[in-house]
């Protein structure tokens, strides 16, 4: 098991959960759950082959806590949270990483102690709509991040994606595109 | 294509400048520390100045050397190496030859490649039966092993050639290097003169997060063209780089391209200057503020005045592709902080 918590800058509202050169395609997010969209060649898939995760935050701090175990989670927390999502991700390669290409990037665990996938990604946001109405302001850097992100990964077989938990604006808004 | 003549990429300083490209063969000097002799050769790829290397890269025939992200490749006009017969330095035969090389890299691995030929077109005097090698080699943590024959006797029609496998040992890091060519002409009882050249610089990097490391030739701008695919976004981009009066800021062939950076300071410099709180907030439902040059560039508004600089609202969901776009791009091309690159639209 490893866990660490960064402020992690992201821009155009997202990071990625990607693995050693995916195949990148076009750019299609049809059938989004507005939260992490698994990818595979451009296109929503499951498994994906990275993923795109999106943060009301356009550009700027957001704390991500990033936990890689190699064992499920007893339970689902969705009390904690707005919107509570699980995919699935079958990456090439073994170098599997959370990345905005910021240098916080460097002090999150790799997925090492869940090697070799697939992974099951289960992801939880708060404030993303916070952070949408934040961005509407001049960007502040030394602003606390009013959004916050648990990323749990998993080895697990492939599985259909969950959504636990789907509440807030910003993801209302992205599944209505 | 991503194909650029040397002539806008490399610094004349990274080929080996040995004596001019017309020098006379009895002007050839000892090294007084080796006693080695350097061949009387130019560059290997080019002339001497920039006006001379635009005419011999434009003319049939001529030296040329084309660089990409992924590689070069070159061919030399016919040049030559004396054989030496010391004390007086004096010329004894020569040995005239074309080179050609390859090199192939890898953005996904630390392993490339490259073939590399010499084809003797004529010999005299004792160049003629005298013995002809290539050592190559890189440095720091890259390693050469080459598989070219060891020496070759030289008569008119003879091609040594073939193939040098690299390896660069960088981690968490990158590696700036070059390889290294010596061309010897030797005979027992003269003195070998050498000829010295390097290829274009190459990087290896293991600074891709979520990647494995490879290898790039910075130098070659590679061109973002994926945004034709966001109808506002590319308006916008055309918008700028076509303005009268301006840079053509990006646009491939104008001189002018980004140049990527990963601080997070400039990034809200310049999109605090282009997308200020009162242009986000007076976008229309559905659209948000998009900037060019984008804001994870130097070129990007706060350092940049107008006309190379501009907004436009765009719908939401092409901003959200954009940045699948320009991270996959930076991925696959392994473009680092500071690297350059253009956009096409």
């Amino acid at each position: 098991m490893s866990k660490a918590t960064v402020r992690l800058e992201v821009s155009a509202h997202q990071y990625w959960i990607a693995g050693d050169v995916p195949e990148f395609g076009g750019w299609d997010y049809s059938g989004f759950n507005g939260l992490i969209a698994s990818l595979d060649a451009g296109r929503i898939a499951h498994p994906g082959q990275f993923a795109v995760v999106m943060t009301g935050t356009d550009t700027g701090g957001v704390t991500v806590t990033l936990d890689v175990r190699n064992q499920p989670p007893e339970q689902v927390d969705t009390d904690a949270w707005d919107d509570v999502v699980e995919i699935s991700l079958d990456c090439p390669g073994e170098y599997l990483a959370v990345t905005s290409d910021c240098e916080a990037d460097e002090e999150l665990p790799d997925f090492t102690d869940a090697q070799p996938g697939p992974f099951r990604i289960r992801v939880h946001a708060r404030g993303r709509d916070a952070g949408e109405e934040a961005s509407l302001n001049d960007i502040d850097g030394d602003a606390e991040p009013v959004e916050e992100h648990l990323v749990i990964a998993w080895p697990a077989p492939v599985a259909p994606e969950t959504i636990h938990k789907a509440t807030d604006r910003f993801g209302a808004g992205i599944r209505a595109r | 294509m991503r194909t650029t003549r040397l002539k806008t990429l490399i610094p004349a300083a990274l080929l080996a400048v040995v004596g001019g490209l017309l020098a006379p063969a009895s002007s050839a000097q000892a090294d007084p520390n080796t006693g080695q002799i350097a061949a009387p050769q130019g560059p290997m790829y080019t002339n001497g100045t920039p006006s001379l290397r635009a005419r011999a890269a434009a003319a049939p025939g001529a030296p040329s050397i084309s660089i990409t992200r992924n590689g070069f490749t070159a061919e030399s006009v016919e040049k030559h190496s004396p054989l030496i017969r010391l004390p007086q330095k004096e010329v004894v035969g020569n040995v005239y030859y074309k080179l050609k090389q390859s090199m192939t890299l890898d953005t996904k691995s630390l392993d490339f490649w490259e073939t590399l030929t010499v084809e003797v077109t004529r010999t005299d005097g004792l160049g003629t039966g005298a013995t002809l090698s290539v050592t190559p080699s890189c440095g720091g943590t890259c390693t050469a092993r080459s598989s070219l024959p060891k020496s070759m006797s030289m008569t008119p029609g003879a091609v040594l050639t073939g193939r040098i496998d690299y390896t660069d040992a960088v981690s968490r890091g990158a590696h700036d290097d070059s390889a290294k060519y010596v061309l010897e002409v030797s005979r027992p009882g003269f003195t070998a003169a050498s000829t010295r050249w390097e290829s274009p610089a190459f990087r290896c990097d293991d600074q891709v997060k979520g990647m494995r490391a490879g290898c790039v030739i910075p130098e070659a701008a590679p061109t973002l063209t994926t945004m034709k695919q966001l109808p506002g976004i590319a308006q916008n981009i055309r918008n700028i780089q076509n303005a009268p009066g301006g840079l053509g800021i990006g646009k491939p062939g104008s001189g002018h391209p980004l140049t990527r950076t990963t601080s997070t300071v400039v990034e809200r410099a310049n999109r605090n200057t282009a997308c200020p709180a009162r242009v986000k907030k007076a976008a229309p439902s559905g659209m948000s503020c998009d900037e060019y040059p984008f804001a994870k560039t130097m070129e990007g508004a706060a350092n940049a005045q107008k006309p190379n600089w501009g907004f436009a609202y765009v719908p939401v969901s092409e901003q959200n592709s954009q940045g699948g776009y320009l991270r996959a791009f930076f991925m696959q091309e392994r473009i680092l902080d500071g690297d350059s690159f253009y956009v096409e639209v």
